[in-house]
This record gives structure tokens, C-alpha cells and sequence, in this order.
């Protein structure tokens, strides 16, 4: 059977944006007296992991730092869950490329 | 005291660079900016002991990407923003019947729009680094009201809205928020005040005189330092008692 063709970016090339995701939001974590977790895609960022709208400002900004982009100066909606995070991301380092 | 890195919008005549002067002779850094050089400027800049952390460059406040890109300069030169000084302002003096749309889009833009988005380019920085301090410098005319500057006016209270709001979102990072409201003072801004504008203010003055910028300098250098630290979300007004 011939393997489907995923409609969103490879998965390959999510892999450095979401290691760097999931250490921010660790670094947020871990710097504001929280415990670091794993987190996975299906984390929400507010609801299993917590963050408040700062904490989330904290992270966009550690993602400008490390990634060089902030999708949402450009009014992207905002997004629930890690998974829905790196995707934002990615399509965002990769059209600035 | 730690030297702090500071942020001054409109450091190059008046108040502002007054309050540079102040911050410079503390030992703290200075990055200002302006829409023009003034001797101030250059006195700053060339001067032996101030010149290495003293930056200035030229730009207009209206233009939103050249404040962002002035904050990210500061903040890859000196590596950190420890505070912000929303002192840039314009006056224009018209009854509002009689008032441009053009005068009215400057005042908003600089006296309040670009106050917001340095704030906000800075309040970034500051939630990473988990420390900072916004002063922004109001007036008593936002409280208080004048003749011919009901635009001004607007832009100042709203100043103090901004400065109230801004203090509880961020209060609980260590990140405060502060305003001066000085009242009329002797300087360029003021210098559209008629002989009788001026004898009116100072008969309504309890300490009979307009303002100096020595007046408010001071305040500002009290705000930057530790001796202030439980206040937040404050507007501190310094004008004679002109307000009581």
C-alpha cells in the first residue's frame, strides 16, 4: 500500500523546533520554581502545563531568541497544544529561509 | 546600586535630557533617541567618562519598526534593559473645535501609541530577564485638564491608565510600573505660554513658581533605585501642589 503523504510539514523537519520548544517551555518552567516535565504534542500549554498568558510571552520570546521568528507579531491565532506550537513554528523558520 | 541599562525616549532637549544628564551622572547607561542632535547630544556623546554608555540615535517615534529595532539594539549592545523612560511627548495648543487631524494623529502616535509599543518591545525583555522598571512621565494636565490641550490631555490620562494596567500584569514577575506627573515646567515645551497663561499658573500654584527640571529628576533617580521597590502602578505628581 503506498504510504500517505502527510498535508503539514514533514515531521523531519519539526524535530529541532520542537526540541527547542519543549526546552523553553521547560526553561519557563524551571525559572519560575515549577518542576521541568515531559511534554508531549498533545500537551495543552495552559491547561496540563500550566502556563499563564506571561509565561506564554516569556516563551514567544525565548522562541524569537533561539528561532528568529515570533509568528505572532504577524497576528497568527493562538495556538493550545505543544503539537499546534511546533507547527506554528516550523511553517515559520522554514518560509524565512 | 547595580548600574541599570536605561531607555530614555527623548533624551536630547528639556526634561528628557535633564533626566539623561541625572541618569549618566548616577553611573548607568543611557540609550536615547530623538528626531534630531542637540548640543546635549553632543556633550553626551563626547564626553570622557559618560561616552561608553551613552548611545543616541535619530528617529522619529511614529515610525514603529525603527522603535523595535532601537530596543533590540540596546538590548545586543548592552545585554539587558532594566528600564524604560516614556519621556518623548509632543504639545500642540489648539481648542479641539479649531484642532488638525494631523496635530491630533501626532500627539496619539507619539504621546501614547509609541509609548505602548516601547513598553511592550521592553516588558518582552523584561519578562525574560524577570526584572525591569517602566517610568513613564505623565502630566497634571491628564488628571487635571487645560484650556486648548484636550488631545494632550487624553494622551496623558490615558498615560495613567496604561501605567495602572500595566503595573498589575506584570507585578508578579518583579516587573513595575510608574508615572511622574510634574506639572508645568520652565522649558522649551512651555515656551507657547502666554505672560498671562504663565501669572495664572503661578497664582494657582501653592509654591508660586512652574516647574524646574531639577523639580523631577530626582523622582526619576528615586524610581531607579531599590529605595523604591514596593511601589508599583503609582502616578507621582511634582508640580507645587498646582493639582491639590
Amino acid at each position: 500500500m503506498e504510504k500517505a503523504i502527510p498535508l503539514v510539514v514533514m515531521p523531519e523537519s519539526n524535530t529541532d523546533v520542537r526540541i527547542t520548544a519543549i526546552t523553553v517551555i521547560n526553561r519557563v518552567l524551571r525559572e519560575s520554581g515549577r518542576p521541568e516535565r515531559k511534554l508531549g504534542d498533545d500537551d495543552s500549554l495552559t491547561g496540563t502545563i500550566g502556563l499563564d498568558s506571561l509565561d506564554l510571552a516569556t516563551t514567544v520570546v525565548h522562541l524569537e531568541n533561539e528561532l528568529g521568528v515570533d509568528p505572532f507579531r504577524d497576528g497568527a491565532t493562538p495556538v493550545r497544544t505543544v503539537g499546534e506550537l511546533v507547527v506554528l513554528y516550523a511553517k515559520s523558520v522554514k518560509e524565512k529561509s | 546600586m547595580a548600574k541599570l541599562v536605561v531607555i530614555l525616549s527623548g533624551g536630547s532637549r528639556g526634561l528628557g535630557q535633564a533626566i539623561a544628564r541625572g541618569i549618566l551622572e548616577s553611573g548607568h547607561t543611557v540609550a536615547t533617541f530623538s528626531r534630531s542632535t542637540t548640543a546635549a547630544i553632543e556633550e553626551f556623546s563626547a564626553h570622557p567618562d559618560w561616552s561608553s554608555r551613552f548611545l543616541h540615535r535619530v528617529l522619529d517615534a511614529r515610525q514603529s519598526e525603527a522603535l523595535r529595532q532601537f530596543v533590540v539594539e540596546v538590548h545586543e549592545r548592552f545585554g539587558r534593559v532594566d528600564a524604560l523612560i516614556n519621556n518623548a511627548a509632543v504639545v500642540h495648543d489648539s481648542v479641539l473645535a479649531m484642532a488638525s487631524e494631523k496635530e491630533i494623529d501626532q500627539m496619539l502616535d507619539v504621546n501614547l501609541k509609541a509609548t505602548l509599543l516601547l513598553a511592550k518591545e521592553c516588558a518582552r525583555i523584561m519578562l525574560v530577564q524577570q526584572s525591569g522598571h517602566i517610568i513613564n512621565i505623565s502630566s497634571i494636565i491628564g488628571s487635571q485638564g487645560f484650556s486648548g490641550l484636550a488631545t494632550y490631555a487624553a494622551t496623558k490620562a490615558g498615560l495613567d491608565g496604561m501605567t495602572r494596567a500595566l503595573a498589575r500584569e506584570l507585578g508578579n514577575r518583579q516587573i513595575r510600573v510608574n508615572a511622574i506627573a510634574p506639572g508645568f515646567l520652565d522649558t522649551e515645551m512651555a515656551q507657547g505660554l502666554s505672560d498671562s497663561q504663565r501669572a495664572q499658573i503661578e497664582r494657582r500654584t501653592p509654591l508660586g513658581r512652574l516647574g524646574r527640571v531639577e523639580d523631577i529628576v530626582p523622582w526619576v533617580n528615586f524610581l531607579l533605585s531599590p529605595q523604591s521597590d514596593f511601589a508599583t502602578g503609582q502616578v507621582f505628581t511634582v508640580d507645587g501642589g498646582a493639582s491639590i
